[in-house]
């Protein structure tokens, strides 16, 4: 799973991982916030917040997984 | 509502959807072998991503009817995925350089989260055309 993340630079590696962690989360927060958007009607703020939330936790996923990946616990 | 399907129909169908039908169709023709991150591998949709969040939010900004939340609000989130899909861009394209011997994974992985970044941008850029109208 490492090795398509360029594996030969931690530093790069994590970067990727984090930014695309954010990538994928504000993809998520986006689909919800079109579904709370549709359903709800709410202020323009709550899914603007949502999408930058999930888009942050993305990104702290993202770079926790890479830590899990790279020093598993013995 | 009209302007969300505008939106959807010239923003996104035809400057997203028609290049990837035309290579697929030409692909289909010629080699008959079709992988997309072939055609998506170097980044596109991340340029895709930002000029599609850029030119919404100056949309927003130009607008006369817009709030000003909701400038704030819709600016602040589509200039968050522009920043996000330069950094994405930079960081996968110096990844690749880096490792020839991984490019076709690194391929893989720049459509995959280039594609993640240009759905956001898409379906961000039509939750807040609905709130503004423009």
């Amino acid at each position: 799973m490492t090795s398509d993340w360029a594996p030969s630079d931690p530093k790069l590696s994590s970067a990727l991982r984090t930014a695309a962690g954010a990538s994928y989360g504000a993809l998520i927060g986006a689909g919800l916030a079109a579904a709370v958007t549709i359903a709800l009607a709410p202020p323009v703020v709550v899914p603007a917040l949502l999408m930058i939330f999930s888009s942050g936790t993305g990104a702290v996923l993202g770079y926790m997984f890479r830590h899990t990946a790279e020093y598993p616990s013995p | 509502m009209e302007n969300v399907l505008r939106y959807f129909f010239f923003d996104v169908l035809l400057s997203a959807g028609l290049p990837v039908a035309a290579a697929y169709i030409a692909n289909w023709a010629v080699v008959n072998r079709f992988r997309i991150h072939d055609y998506l591998g170097d980044g596109q949709l991340c340029f895709y991503a930002t000029t599609l969040s850029v030119v919404t939010t100056s949309g927003l900004f130009a607008s006369k009817t817009a709030s000003l939340t909701v400038k704030i609000s819709a600016g602040g989130t589509m200039l968050w995925v522009v920043i996000l899909a330069n950094v994405v861009w930079a960081l996968a394209i110096t990844a690749r350089i880096r490792d020839p011997a991984t490019a076709e994974l690194s391929k893989r992985r720049i459509t995959g989260v280039s594609a993640a970044l240009a759905g956001a941008a898409i379906l961000a850029g039509g939750i807040f055309k609905w709130f503004w109208g423009g």
